[in-house]
């Protein structure tokens, strides 16, 4: 009688556990594991936030209106060319033959990835004294775009002068720029800015060795013209 | 000889009884307990509720804040994005005008370059005149030389020597430098 009665009473423990209990603990479990979320996730916004709070605005700015310069998100042809042929003058040396594949202007190339480095090579001629032909050479590497020079044959003009100081050459140059296209969207909220390190930000400073032609295009008048305006 | 059936079952009786007591007051105690419990458990999962609540409006307001910063990060994404292929390219930069750097540092004044092709495997090939033999030695001197950086002349050949009608000395050399590729 005595064990019966224990087993009816166990079993209604256990029945009242199962019914009352498992839907309680399930639902507490839900929101620990709910509130576990928000505060990992809280975390890694206030992370985010007090970094981005720490960035520099004008500093940020400055590289990378710098950084679009020297090292472009688009194809830089007329900069390459304007860029060219104003160190060019610089040096007293005379630009031509420039002999160009600038590819696609649109973006077909689907192969690559978006944000994959791509290059544009092109050949061009500098007419001019030896010495500033090697200045030119020099300064190049840090004209705006990003360049690098493939390949340089030096051919003698005024051959009858041994001085190479007043020897006169031409100088036939590969050079190929890079360019990189930017990231097309910043990721979800909750994924985290990265901080520059010191070495990054040393090759960051590089930028601004680096020396900027602004583009000179032809200004040519299109459209009407009202003659009769005088400025009044 | 008389016989008390009554006191046995008088006993046991008193017995259930005493057993249903102590159940009912088990099972109350018990029902008392769960309740405390069930009242606790409410109550600790009402707080954490109120905790996710909160965290979600913090949350939210990170997030706002966040988005007030949106151009800098976008600039800061950008500058990262292209860092690797800027470092890669500067350090590339920086071999081949060590390469140009040589190349210059090996050729004597005096010396008339009629053309030098440099390619990326770092082999150059070097032709042009120089006034007199001396002038030839020191460019020679100068190949042989080893260098305090890394781009060493590994392999010097020379290719041709000629004479000019002024007695100037032509040549035409191929060089080989070493750690260009690196």
């Amino acid at each position: 009688m005595k064990t019966k009665q224990l087993i009816i009473m166990s079993g209604i423990a256990i029945v009242l556990g199962i019914v009352v209990f498992g839907p309680t603990l399930s639902n507490l479990q839900k929101r620990l594991s709910i509130n576990k979320k928000q505060k990992t996730e809280l975390g890694n916004l206030e992370k985010k936030l007090q970094i981005l709070e720490g960035i520099d605005k004008n500093l940020v700015t400055d590289r990378v209106k710098k950084m679009e310069a020297v090292f472009p998100s688009d194809k830089p042809i007329i900069q390459l060319l304007s860029g060219l042929s104003q160190l060019a003058a610089k040096h007293n040396l005379s630009f031509g033959g420039i002999s160009l594949s600038p590819g696609s202007l649109t973006k077909t190339d689907e192969k690559k990835a978006e944000t994959d480095l791509s290059d544009l090579t092109f050949g061009f001629e500098v007419d001019g004294e030896f010495n500033n032909v090697l200045k030119f050479l020099r300064e190049l590497e840090t004209t705006a775009p990003l360049m690098k020079i493939d390949k340089v044959g030096l051919t003698i003009k005024t051959s009858l002068l041994i001085d190479n100081i007043s020897t006169v050459v031409t100088a036939d140059i590969n050079v190929s720029a890079f360019y990189q296209p930017a990231p097309k969207s910043l990721g979800t909220i909750s994924q985290p800015v990265k901080l520059l390190s010191r070495s990054e930000e040393a090759i960051l400073s590089r930028l601004f060795n680096f020396t900027h032609f602004q583009a000179v295009l032809p200004v040519a008048q299109t459209g009407k013209t009202n003659l009769f305006d005088f400025g009044q | 000889m008389e016989v008390n059936l009554l006191t046995k079952k008088l006993n046991k009786v008193r017995d259930r009884q005493r057993i249903k007591k102590l159940a009912g007051k088990i099972l109350l105690a018990s029902i008392l307990v769960l309740a405390l419990i069930m009242t606790g458990l409410s109550s600790y999962a009402l707080s954490i509720a109120n905790s996710n609540k909160k965290l979600e409006q913090k949350i939210s307001l990170t997030k706002n804040k966040i988005t007030q910063f949106q151009e800098i990060e976008s600039k800061q994404v950008y500058l990262v994005s292209k860092l690797g292929s800027f470092a890669d390219l500067v350090k590339l930069q920086e071999r081949h005008q060590a390469v140009a750097g040589r190349i210059f540092s090996i050729i004597p004044s005096g010396t008339s370059l009629q053309g030098f092709d440099v390619n990326e495997d770092g082999k150059i090939v070097l032709s042009g005149r120089v006034p007199d033999w001396l002038k030839l030695y020191e460019l020679l001197k100068r190949i042989k030389t080893p260098a305090t950086n890394q781009l060493r002349v590994v392999q010097a050949q020379v290719n041709k020597i000629s004479f000019g009608k002024t007695g100037e000395i032509n040549f035409d050399i191929n060089i080989v430098l070493s750690g260009v590729n690196q």
